[in-house]
């Protein structure tokens, strides 16, 4: 009975993940710019990785903790990794969308020419 | 040598030390047996050229490739299958076959390897060698999300990496990509903090100290076994984590070894540095 339950809810689980895998795909070949389609490319799958993940550790026998752990360690380094490709490549000079109206960043008093640090 | 010893002795030395190496070279090279001295059937088994083990064991058991008064050895040796936590004095303990093929069987080819990657690391480092100078752009200090994120990262990087390489006779992995996987840890450090250096003493040290551990191995085997680099500890109860032998000292040192190179070289390609001529 347990292992009927828990076959469903991993591939429900494992039906959600690549939903939002596929969204995620999607989302960067259709969205203007880069800071959307990073948004697109890390939200959308880090959703879609650790539910696969955590779907396939109830599938599988005796995988559960590696895929916890899996996805714990997404969860933690994926906003990360995002956060400092965006932040670098505004900095670098990479102009938002137009559609982007309240462009929040510009308004702060920030250096992008790379030669000082943030005021 | 010193400073102040004149060239002349310094370029007589080099002459030496290439010319020994010049001669060592050509006594192997005439010493090699030549292509017509040798006989492939003594070198290759003759089994091989069936390419087909069903045939071959066939072959094997009716005794045809044997001499007159020898038995196949098949015969002999009873079939026992191998049960995971329960077989034990196997040839060689590894549960792993790749790692017991990489570091047991052609352990000297490996340590070929870490030699050529050694190689590679020095040669990365003696191009990109000159005076540490400071920028002359500043840097942007990175983000406090950074900063914490990969002192965190690099704590469960760091930890992966030991696993990978200590459990390389098990799952796998092994001492390369464990080794990879903390200088990934270390490029994360370099990434999160601006003006992060590694200690460069304790990096060298680590990295030669690994590598005479694994020679050092080697010559226990040598003196023990009678071989270099043979297995020269117990094989134990395969799936076990002590067991296998020698495999995971050996891959602990290739590890430590990896982890510390990579992460020289990428200290040396980060830093900004001046050529300087003497």
């Amino acid at each position: 009975m347990l292992n009927v339950v828990l076959g469903w809810l991993g591939t429900v689980l494992i039906s959600i993940g690549v939903f939002f895998l596929f969204l995620g795909a999607l989302g960067i070949f259709r969205l203007p710019d880069l800071f959307n389609r990073l948004q697109a490319g890390t939200k959308a799958t880090t959703l879609g990785v650790v539910s696969t993940s955590i779907g396939v550790g109830l599938l599988v026998k005796g995988w559960l903790p590696f895929s916890v752990a899996l996805a714990v360690f997404l969860l933690m380094t994926n906003p990360i990794s995002s956060h400092a490709v965006a932040r670098a490549s505004y900095r670098a000079g990479v102009k938002p969308y137009h559609g982007t109206s309240p462009d929040e960043c510009a308004k702060r008093n920030l250096d992008f020419s790379g030669e000082g640090e943030e005021k | 040598m010193k400073n102040d010893t004149p060239k002349v002795f310094k370029s007589i030395f080099a002459l030496f030390v290439v010319a020994i190496f010049m001669i060592g070279l050509f006594y192997a090279f005439v010493s090699m047996p030549k292509g017509w001295g040798v006989n492939v059937n003594n070198r290759v088994s003759r089994l091989y050229i069936l390419k087909n083990v069903r045939t071959a064991t066939r072959l094997l058991d009716s005794g045809k490739f044997f001499a007159k008064g020898m038995k196949p050895l098949r015969a002999e040796v009873p079939y026992k299958p191998i049960k995971f936590k329960k077989t034990a004095n196997l040839e060689d303990g590894a549960a792993n076959v790749v790692t017991s093929i990489v570091v047991d069987y052609r352990g000297f080819d490996t340590l070929g390897e870490v030699t050529v990657l050694f190689l590679a690391a020095s040669g990365v480092m003696m191009l990109l060698f000159g005076k540490r100078v400071k920028p002359k752009r500043k840097k942007t200090e990175p983000s406090l999300i950074m900063y914490v994120g990969t002192r965190i990262a690099f704590a469960v990087i760091f930890l992966f990496g030991i696993y990978i390489f200590v459990h390389g006779h098990l799952t796998p992995g092994g001492g390369f990509p464990g080794g990879a996987v903390i200088a990934s840890g270390i490029l994360g450090l370099f990434l999160g903090r601006n003006g992060y250096t590694p200690n460069h003493a304790g990096l060298k040290v680590f990295e030669s100290l690994s590598g005479i551990a694994f020679v050092i191995i080697g010559l226990i085997g040598l003196f023990s076994v009678k071989s270099f680099l043979a297995n020269f500890l117990p094989t134990g109860i395969i799936g076990n984590l002590y067991s296998a032998g020698f495999i995971s000292l050996i891959y602990i040192a290739i590890g430590m070894k990896v982890g510390s190179e990579l992460a020289a070289v990428v200290d040396s390609m980060i830093g900004d540095t001046k050529e300087e001529w003497s």
